[in-house]
């Protein structure tokens, strides 16, 4: 009997901490598993920013290479912005990891890939404000483009970028952005020469200006209109972070015996119009403002930029 | 003791020690992943200084303008604009989000040949590991020697 119930125990025993033995190596073999995840992701996003710290000081229009950036492994990429005070761009990944930046201005679309291709450009209003990174995946076909962002863009040799004088020789299946006349993505200038204009999109208008159409490929390759506006209300906010470098180097200047006739009032005033507010008004104020400035430096005995 | 109470006893001794001796090789194997994780974030840290000292370099807000060489894009630092950062601690704060989010704690332009004047363009605490460039530093109308200096935190 005693022998009975001694085997008994001993199997519920042994039962228990099987159980328990098997519970501990499935728990440890998925947390080791979901941790790796986790691992690899945070490295892939923290590369990305580390390898997009090249395309941000540019200063002109260029491409590290304009061959495609490959990845470890395809992955879904979202990416939001934040335009509270310097804000952020947030690059995260379906595994729910994500990294903020504040020095970069991203305009992007969310995609799912495992190459992706990487422009930058210098926004300069009046001086160089930042440079704008534009990251893409899949083709785009520019039909009509003005001539000098033709040049640009062709000396890149960049495969899935082709320049179309006409919709018909774009490939199939690539996103097509005309200059001028109606498709997926249209670029209407107000100004005649597409330095002031929007981008229609969506149904929504993407509003830009910029002798360098830093704005305007900003708005063809952004998401949608609320994180374009949200990183040109951030451009915003460091220029006038950059105001007020320049008014004190002016004072040094000045007390150095230069003088300087350029007055930064009225760029702040619009500055601050574009930051509370992104529409054709505000973003043509700004330009309007930057050549008057632009044009009163180059005049000037002792220029501030 | 019955021998069937002395044989579950045994058992469970032996299981006992089964459980600390996986314990103990848990322990070890947490401790290698960890300064695993712990090399690979510092590894992270330090390729994103080494990076950030040309995005530093090449700020709008530090870098030379194209009036004072009179060429595009001239590699140089703005004496003036350091000046600005140096005097004003609210302007050095306004970037603190840029610089926290690289685990910077200070940046600074340090005069070489001549001078020896300290410019800070950030200074939160001194970091753990600093990294530096020679980059002329150019005002209306001179160049000197300087050394910017990026420290980083490493835990």
């Amino acid at each position: 009997m005693i022998n009975k119930k001694g085997m008994e125990f001993s199997w519920i025993f042994a039962v228990i901490i099987g159980i328990v033995i098997l519970f501990l190596a499935f728990y440890f073999v998925g947390s080791k598993i979901t941790r790796q995840d986790t691992q690899e992701a945070t490295g892939t996003v923290n590369s990305l920013d580390i390898l997009f710290n090249p395309f941000s000081y540019l200063g002109a229009m260029g491409a590290v290479t304009s061959k495609p950036i490959g990845l470890s492994k395809e992955s879904s990429f979202t990416f939001d912005c934040d335009s509270v005070d310097l804000g952020s761009n947030t690059i995260s990944l379906d595994t729910g990891v994500s990294r903020a930046v504040y020095d970069k201005y991203i305009f992007a679309d969310n995609f799912r890939a495992k190459t992706i291709q990487t422009l930058s450009k210098s926004f300069e209003m009046p001086w160089r404000i930042a440079d704008l990174i534009y990251v893409f995946t899949g083709d785009y076909c520019f039909v009509n483009v003005p001539l000098d962002l033709e040049n640009e863009l062709s000396k890149l040799e960049i495969n899935n970028l082709q320049i179309a004088e006409s919709l018909s020789e774009c490939q199939e299946n690539s996103t097509i952005v005309c200059f001028g006349s109606s498709c997926q993505i249209k670029v209407v200038s107000t100004s005649g020469n597409y330095y002031q204009g929007y981008v229609e999109k969506n149904g929504e208008d993407l509003y830009f200006s910029g002798d360098n159409y830093a704005l305007l490929l900003g708005a063809i390759f952004s998401r949608d209109k609320a994180y374009y506006d949200c990183n040109v209300q951030r451009l915003a906010y460091r220029l006038g972070l950059e105001i007020q470098v320049y008014e004190k180097k002016k004072e040094e200047l000045i007390q150095d015996g230069c003088v300087i006739n350029i007055n930064l009032d009225t760029l702040k005033q619009v500055d601050a119009a574009l930051k509370s507010r992104v529409n054709q008004n505000s973003i043509n104020g700004l330009y309007n403002e930057a050549k008057n400035i632009e044009n009163l430096n180059y005049n000037s005995e002792c220029p501030l930029f | 003791m019955k021998k069937g109470q002395m044989k579950i006893q045994e058992m469970a001794f032996v299981l006992i020690a089964v459980i600390i001796l996986f314990g103990i090789i848990f322990l070890f194997y947490a401790r290698f992943e960890f300064n695993k994780v712990q090399s690979l974030s510092t590894e992270l840290r330090e390729e994103r200084a080494i990076t950030f000292i040309r995005t530093v370099a090449s700020m709008p807000e530090l870098r030379c303008s194209e009036s004072i060489l009179k060429v595009s894009e001239a590699a140089c630092l703005d004496l003036d604009k350091l000046k600005a950062f140096n005097s004003s601690l609210s302007l050095r704060n306004s970037y603190r989000k840029i610089w926290t989010s690289s685990y910077i704690t200070e940046v600074v332009v340090q005069e070489i040949f001549p001078g020896n004047s300290i410019y800070k363009i950030y200074d939160e605490t001194p970091g753990e590991e600093s990294y530096f460039s020679f980059m002329p530093l150019c005002s209306k109308d001179k160049c000197i020697i300087a050394r910017l200096i990026v420290s980083i935190r490493l835990k």
